[in-house]
């Protein structure tokens, strides 16, 4: 009894080394593959080891889907503005908010993030919000006829809806057909990706 | 004039109170402050017909704030939720018989806008029909919705 009691004591920690060693060898795996990196939450300090400087699995100030997301993030070269928006929208959502309002999804940002990085060049930085169920939303906006909303699904759909001269276009894209929207948007006389009312 | 029970008048206006962070900019709500939130089997608003908008923004800011102000508050009419809802494919007609809006069509057919008032909340109402929306309509309605008014601090 005493025996197994032990095994159990030390086997735990091992496996959980052994694990960490593989997730560790994995990323290193999708980096050089340029796949996109994901930092597990369980798994913070590894992310340091790239020099990433996550933040730490404790820290109050970054909420945990961006923490998450961190390299992503940082990749992202969002403005200080944006990305002070996010942190606050995703702060202000806990788990026992009675406001009907879910925690900002990991997997929505990863995809926001994803599509970010592959447009940025020649794109205005969208406003962000979270939509109640924690989905990223990125709007583009010309002026009131001319617009571009697009909400970033966990499962990496996309919903999209673009007005031009107060006409909408709108649907849902899947992944691996994200490339059309991107390319429908190409062919525009003005690219929306590049609409902004900002001052 | 404020009445006790509603009439959904077109002009009349349904307030929407607008979350901190879905306030974009020159004034325009986010699409998200039109996306139903999980407990909503309904969207909430309140009627400028029970109460004024002043007396709306206290209820919010009690209800969200903590008390204290400004609130931001987005106040589409009934009409623009009519061409809203229009547009993504609902059916929204008036019964004259019933003397109110409805929606559905043929003999299913239930109220579109309903007083629900609550304990200090008179003039809590409800879009009921946002509930028969899939994810695509309901994106869809907030998007025209979020795009059809401003949101002003009260």
């Amino acid at each position: 009894m005493l025996e197994n009691a032990t095994e159990t004591t030390f086997s735990a920690p091992q496996a959980e080394r052994e694990n960490l060693l593989v997730r560790r060898a994995e990323r290193e795996k999708l980096r050089a593959q340029s796949l996109y990196y994901f930092v597990s939450p369980t798994d913070l300090s590894g992310a340091l080891l790239y020099g990433g400087g996550a933040p730490s699995e404790n820290s109050s100030a970054i909420p945990a889907a961006i923490a998450e997301c961190w390299h992503l993030v940082k990749e992202s070269q969002l403005s200080e503005e944006a990305f002070t928006h996010l942190v606050a929208a995703a702060a202000g959502r806990s788990p026992q908010s009675v406001r009907g309002l879910l925690s900002l999804e990991p997997k929505s940002l990863a995809a926001f993030l994803h599509f970010w990085g592959s447009v940025r060049d020649g794109s205005a930085e969208p406003e962000i919000g979270i939509s109640p169920k924690g989905h990223v939303q990125a709007e583009w906006t010309k002026d009131v006829e001319d617009f571009l909303v697009l909400e970033f699904r966990p499962n990496g759909e996309v919903l999209f809806s673009l007005w031009q001269d107060g006409y909408p276009t709108e649907g849902v894209k899947s992944p691996t057909h994200l490339h059309e929207l991107c390319r429908m948007f190409e062919v525009m006389d003005q690219n929306p990706l590049s609409w902004t009312d900002a001052d | 004039m404020l009445i006790d029970v509603p009439k959904f008048r077109e002009s009349s206006s349904l307030l929407r109170y607008v979350e901190p962070e879905h306030r974009g900019r020159n004034n325009r709500p986010k699409v998200g402050a039109y996306r139903r939130k999980e407990d909503e089997d309904h969207l909430s608003v309140n009627s400028d017909e029970v109460e004024t908008e002043n007396q709306i923004a206290a209820t919010f800011a009690a209800k969200f704030h903590g008390g204290s102000r400004p609130v931001s508050i987005s106040g589409p009419t009934v009409a623009d939720y009519n061409a809203a809802a229009e547009s993504v494919g609902m059916s929204v007609s008036f019964d004259a018989a019933k003397g109110c809006w409805v929606f559905g069509r043929g003999g299913d057919r239930s109220e579109a806008y309903k007083h629900r008032p609550k304990s200090g909340n008179r003039s809590h109402c409800g879009v009921e029909y946002i509930r028969t929306f899939d994810d695509l309509s309901d994106f869809k309605f907030a998007v025209r919705m979020a795009r059809s008014a401003t949101y002003r601090l009260v």
